[in-house]
């Protein structure tokens, strides 16, 4: 049986299927059809609801903090032990299907949902659930700064919801309003949410969901290794935040086996800073990450956060790891690039706890092919910490949550007109992420003028193979890798950004 | 609440609260009876070809599958093409990727998708037709093509002071409605099929079960009570979920739900057009029109689904808002073997203005004059008022308008102020632009100009009213409410407006053209006055009240000094036996139309709009912002201002999406490609200008609409078209105004580049079709 708490109630998954979404569970409860299904990929937010992990091993396994998800693309068996709110439950309804069949008290709105009323900032209203439930899920992290939310933050809180009814200026209005609303009537944004308030009781985390295609939850690396060891011979499917691999059960209908998942695995969450290096855990989120490398982090890098800032969505972030994102070996992901700018190295393990250390150079040897062995996995990246050369460019179609056309990171030092350390890398352009030894040869150790930089780029051209596909052609691709190595080269020349739009640093 | 509170107030939408609650019921949302089947949708994998075998053992063996069907299933129609015949409910010979060839209906969706992959199906291909420029070299049309002329373009062109040549690639648009295509069949006894259906249109869905089926349309009732967005792609497209599902439920006794997954949806229904737009035109040397000749020619897909009008709405906005005193423009409806484009706000209007804006903008680069004066000076006017298709132009709001709009959007000195900026920045560059609208209001296709409602009136003073428009979200049931509550001046509360069902208001016309207020709003109003003549029979003949009218407000009725609250006097009124319900009907007068020749007067009134852009353009990378938009917009006397806000915002985004970042691509292989939320981007909230003035022109419709409002679902789509322009301008800069490039629709960061790559280099660049 596995436990699971929805709207301050406690409803056990009594026949639980591995490849069943939070989403189809939800929806599948007397009553509970708020929570929407605009495209079951992920990308529009209509299933957006607000969870806590309630044994999270990385709260000492207590109660771990509040964050949206897209349940679309969340597996119900990594939701144990969780309690999870949906947008009856903001208003206090759907402990029973007669609360949400009866007309509405408008007394009983969250502030948000109040705003969204007030100011018009629904139309269809298909995709308002999933709003109401981003807006709520910044306002519980927002906490007590919550007055002070600026437009901005109520643009990046949203930034993975899709309206198209409105326009968005209507649910901007009532974001700001009900925070407002909620900073001057609560001490803290919590206490908004009465179905929060009554904390479920629960035992310690369960290690394992399910019986005849087990879904395992293991805490930390021992446990972790104990179920890898007794899964010999039937190789396990690795997950983590699942966000790119349970499209294969939304889109592609494929039934998924055994399943670990690593997100829970205390060891691989954290990411640290000292003795002049940085580690990042393989199954730290994104959303870990932004606040790690975010303003008042433990590593303030403005290239990288305004890049995470623009990772997936905030539902994305809350689920999405790093290990997965460099496993996935995608030659569009956001990280590796910059990883290999960093000159970063993984660290691997596998079953038996034997370490294997690889520079992310060797890792990626071909279309979705690495270096990974069967049972291994991404236990931590490391880097020295040098970040303040580092400059990202992401190019996209559309600014937020959208897949890089071309994504440029490099760290190019430049002393008294002279290059001393070039490090160019890029996505999109190859079959794999792609660092460009050749660019960086061309210009270590010599003067940046105008003719370096030409014989770089031509340099740059033959190193890349892009292809036309159905984000960009080939030759605005092999344009953009020039593009942003020129900026990038521009900056460091003259610590002037020469952009508008697509320097993130 | 009295009369003025209601009509003209800014009231929250009708199901607000159910939305923000997520208690407002959608169909896949909806209780289902115990051993309610999931139905899928297998498709074709080729563009043009014949099945040559259908191999369904594997699916009918899966686990959980109960029934199969393919077209020789179907006992009625196979054909459910809404206007003309064409599409087949299940293919056997194949016309697009995708095209639906059989159906499973199994014990959860899941179990029916895995089913229908498991087909082994064999074809004999046939070249596909994939282009509009493959269709119009075959010459591969669903309908005929047709010209309209007014006076001697040839001539007028062959003696202009200036002539030029604009050729535009207009692509289409993913309607993407939140809420994907679906359907709920229950079986009823008799033989009667109860559809639950997300459309726009439940009176054809309710014809197109009963064809299907081969039953009587009495048999089959469909409801609506809300979509979660359709915007025009529920007005054919949802009646072969909706067919599926009546087909299996007929066959098997027990209710089928039909819901296409996300990416089955993007690829098995249709979509905007695409248009292949060619403008030859004469000018003078202060840039005004003498002459067009314009070539559109649509991607109609497949089969002609709606595109007779939609190339028809095309052409008709050809001039946008501007004279022309001699004109030939002619209409293709290209064959092509891909999904049978359909209806999306705007139908043909916005690809038809998208190509004079251009052209406008071409002159005046040509001319070295403000783009502005150059479309003022050719706007409509008295003297110059005639449409090239006969109408004669009586209402002239855009010069006033325009003036308001450029005065309150500081436009002159913004504009000086972006070509100082310009002057100066070497990559960086501004554009701004100021275009109008100018769109035609009522159904090319005169009989759909029609609308029906139900009226009653109940003893406690509560009334339900009915109507054959849908609620996708515009707020139609809101203004409705509106309607009648003013009408019988009892409070809003009072009102509600149940489903649209086609057993309670028959033979309905889609909610569509922007017309659900217009027309269900008039209908609604003429049954509500009917009552109320029943009432003051009743009061003179019983009461004995004064032979004067009868005042309805604040929840009572009043005759000289005689009073009564509204619920007292209902009841006494069915007391003396009056009737207390009554059907409305309303058709829209004064308009005709001759499609073959071009002529007449297709439009009961236009509804106006402006709006200026301003865009910020990286030129070595494309990227772009677009941080301020101000609009002004004639919806007449605004029924609900609130609801009025949201479609002119709504629709502008919506159209900023189509002209930017909404990219509709297919393969060689006829493959649509952009077939989910992660390679289609629609806008997000970031894309909204963080300046955004939208205010309401002021000034009643000198028709007699409903409260004297306008029209407002279509519109304001097309005032994104400043920011396509805007950019367009920027690109300009990028060459120090020399040379004004082609700029791709849609104008993605990609063709920003080359467009401003053209404008530095002065050349061209073969433009991606």
């Amino acid at each position: 049986m596995m436990r699971l708490w929805i709207n301050g109630r406690e409803r056990p998954v009594l026949d639980f299927d591995p490849n069943v979404s939070l989403l189809e569970h939800i929806r599948a409860q007397p009553g509970l059809t708020g929570t929407k299904e605009g495209c079951a990929s992920g990308d529009c937010g209509a299933c957006t609801v607000i969870v806590q992990d309630l044994a999270d091993p990385a709260g000492d396994g207590g109660p771990g903090p509040f964050f949206s998800l897209n349940s679309c693309i969340t597996p119900l068996g990594a939701m144990a032990d969780h309690q999870v709110l949906t947008v009856e439950g903001a208003a206090g309804l759907g402990r029973s299907p007669a609360e949400t069949t009866r007309n509405v008290d408008a007394a009983s709105l969250h502030p948000v949902q109040a705003a969204m009323v007030a100011h018009h900032g629904s139309q269809c209203g298909f995709c308002t659930p999933g709003f109401v439930m981003s807006l709520i899920a910044h306002q519980l992290a927002a906490g007590e700064g919550l007055g002070t939310a600026t437009r901005a933050d109520f643009v990046r809180a949203i930034s993975g919801n899709l309206c198209r009814c409105t326009g968005y200026r209507s649910i901007l209005s009532a974001a700001a309003a009900a925070a407002q609303a909620t900073a001057g009537g609560y001490r803290h944004p919590r206490e908004a949410v009465p179905a929060l308030n009554a904390m479920p009781a629960h035992g310690p985390s369960t290690e394992t969901v399910g019986k005849v295609a087990p879904f395992h939850r293991p805490k930390d690396e021992r446990a972790l290794r104990q179920t890898l060891a007794k899964a010999a011979g039937a190789t396990p499917t690795f997950i983590a935040g699942a966000t790119d691999l349970w499209l294969e059960v939304t889109q592609r209908c494929r039934q998924l086996g055994p399943l670990i998942d690593l997100g829970r695995v205390a060891e691989l969450r954290g990411a640290t800073r000292g003795d002049g290096h940085i580690r990042l855990g393989g199954a730290a989120t994104q959303a870990t990450l932004e606040a790690f490398f975010g303003a008042g982090g433990a590593s303030p890098c403005p290239a990288i956060a305004a890049l995470l800032a623009r990772f997936g969505s905030p539902q994305i972030r809350h689920r999405a790891t790093l290990g997965g994102n460099i496993a996935n070996a995608s030659p569009v992901a956001d990280w590796p690039p910059v990883l290999l700018a960093l000159d970063a190295e993984l660290e691997l393990a596998d079953a038996a706890g034997q370490l294997r250390r690889m520079p992310l150079r060797e890792f990626h040897t071909g279309y979705k092919e690495t270096q990974l062995r069967p049972g291994e996995y991404i236990r931590a990246v490391t880097f020295a910490d040098d970040l303040d050369a580092l400059q990202v460019f992401k190019i996209t179609k559309r600014w937020d949550d959208d897949i890089a056309s071309v994504l440029g990171a490099f760290r190019i030092d430049v002393e008294d007109g002279v290059c001393t350390r070039a490090r160019v890398a890029f996505g999109g352009v190859a079959a794999t992420p792609l660092a460009v030894p050749a660019v960086e040869a061309e210009l270590e150790g010599k003067p940046v003028g105008d003719a370096a930089v030409d014989a770089a780029v031509a340099h740059l051209r033959d190193a890349l193979t892009p292809i036309t596909d159905v984000r960009a052609s080939r030759d605005y691709r092999l344009d953009m890798a020039e593009a942003t190595l020129r900026k990038a080269i521009h900056r460091a020349r003259t610590g002037q950004a020469q952009t508008l739009a697509g320097s993130l640093a | 609440m009295s009369d003025a509170a209601v009509m003209g107030a800014p009231l929250r939408h009708d199901s607000a609260l159910g939305h923000v609650t997520g208690t407002a019921r959608y169909v896949d949302d909806l209780p289902t009876p115990p051993g309610t089947l999931h139905a899928a949708v297998g498709g074709a994998t080729i563009a043009h070809g014949d099945v040559t075998r259908l191999d369904l053992a594997a699916t009918r063996a899966a686990p959980g599958v109960v029934d199969v069907v393919t077209a020789d299933d179907v006992p009625g129609e196979l054909d459910i093409g809404a206007v003309y015949p064409g599409d087949p409910l299940f293919a056997t010979t194949v016309e697009f990727v995708g095209q639906p060839l059989f159906a499973v209906a199994a014990r959860s969706l899941t179990a029916a998708r895995r089913a229908a992959g498991l087909a082994q199906v064999d074809y004999r291909e046939t070249d596909p037709v994939l282009t509009v420029a493959a269709a119009l070299n075959k010459r591969r049309f669903v309908l005929p093509s047709r010209t309209w002329r007014m006076g001697d373009a040839a001539q007028a062109l062959a003696t202009a002071p200036h002539r030029l040549q604009h050729t535009l690639y207009v692509r289409g648009q993913e309607h993407f409605y939140l809420e994907g295509q679906v359907a709920l069949a229950i079986p009823e006894e008799g033989g009667a099929m109860h559809v639950q259906s997300s459309t726009q249109h439940p009176a054809e869905v309710q014809a197109l079960v009963a064809k299907v089926l081969d039953t009587a349309m009495h048999k089959v009732r469909v409801t609506c009570r809300r979509m979660g967005g359709a915007f025009g792609g529920k007005e054919s497209q949802a009646a072969a979920v909706a067919c599926i599902a009546a087909l299996f439920a007929w066959r098997l006794g027990v209710a089928v739900k039909c819901r296409l997954p996300r990416q089955d949806d993007m690829t098995q229904t249709g979509k905007r057009h695409d248009f292949a737009c060619e403008y030859d035109v004469g000018h003078d040397a202060e840039g005004l029109l003498v002459a067009a000749s314009v070539s559109l020619a649509g991607k109609c897909g497949y089969s002609p689904d709606l595109s007779e009008g939609i190339v028809d709405r095309a052409m008709l906005h050809a001039a946008n808002a501007y004279h022309l005193p001699h004109a030939e423009v002619t209409g293709h409806r290209c064959k092509t073997h891909t999904v049978s484009n359909t209806a999306f706000r705007g139908f043909g209007g916005p690809q038809g203005m998208l190509g004079i804006e251009a052209v406008l903008d071409d002159i005046a680069a040509r001319l070295g004059m403000d783009p502005l004066d150059v479309r003022k000076r050719n706007l409509y006017a008295p003297g110059r008022d005639m449409a090239f298709y006969g109408q004669r132009v009586t209402e002239h709001v855009l010069p006033g308008l325009i003036d308001e709009l450029e005065a309150s959007a500081d436009y002159r000195r913004r504009r000086a102020a972006t070509r100082a900026f310009n002057q100066n920045s070497p990559w960086l560059k501004h554009g701004i632009a100021l275009t109008p609208v100018q769109f035609g209001i009522s159904f090319t296709t005169m009989h759909l100009n029609q609308a029906g409602s139900l009226v009653n009136v109940y003893l406690d003073g509560s009334i339900e009213v009915n109507h054959g428009g849908t609620e996708m979200g515009q707020g139609l049931y809101t203004k409705v409410r509106q309607v009648a509550a003013e009408a019988f001046g009892v409070p809003l509360s009072a009102v509600i407006n149940t489903a649209t069902r086609t057993d309670k208001v028959p033979n309905t016309t889609p909610t569509a053209a922007s017309s659900g207020a217009d027309l269900n709003g008039m209908a609604v109003r003429q049954a509500c006055e009917r009552i109320k003549a029943n009432l003051a029979t009743f009061a003179h003949e019983h009461l004995n009240w004064p032979p004067v009218a009868l005042r309805f407000g604040d929840g009572e009725v009043a005759a000289g000094r005689q009073t009564m609250p509204f619920r007292d006097f209902v009841r006494a009124a069915h007391l003396a036996r009056t009737p207390l319900s009554a059907t409305g009907f309303f058709k829209t007068p004064d308009i005709h139309f001759d499609k073959g020749l071009g002529r007449g007067e297709p439009f009961y009134y236009y509804a106006h709009g402006a709006a200026v852009a301003e865009v910020l353009v990286d030129t070595a990378t494309g990227e772009y912002r677009v941080p301020r938009v101000d609009i002004l917009h004639d919806c007449g006397a605004s029924l609900n201002p609130a609801i009025d806000l949201g479609q002119i915002e709504g629709g502008f985004m919506q159209g900023m999406g189509w002209l930017t970042s909404e990219e509709l691509l297919w393969d060689e292989s006829g493959r649509v490609i952009s077939d989910s939320p992660a390679n289609y981007k629609i806008p997000t909230a970031h894309d909204c200008p963080e300046t955004l003035n939208v205010a309401f022109h002021t000034g009643a419709n000198p028709r007699p609409t409903v409260h004297r409002s306008k029209a407002v679902g279509e519109p304001p789509l097309m005032l994104a078209i400043a920011v396509w322009c805007a950019l367009r301008d920027a690109c300009f800069a990028a060459g120090d105004y020399v040379h004004l490039p082609a700029l791709a629709v849609p104008a993605t960061p990609e063709a920003v580049y080359w467009a401003a790559r053209e404008a530095r280099e002065g050349g061209g660049r073969d433009a991606m079709v």
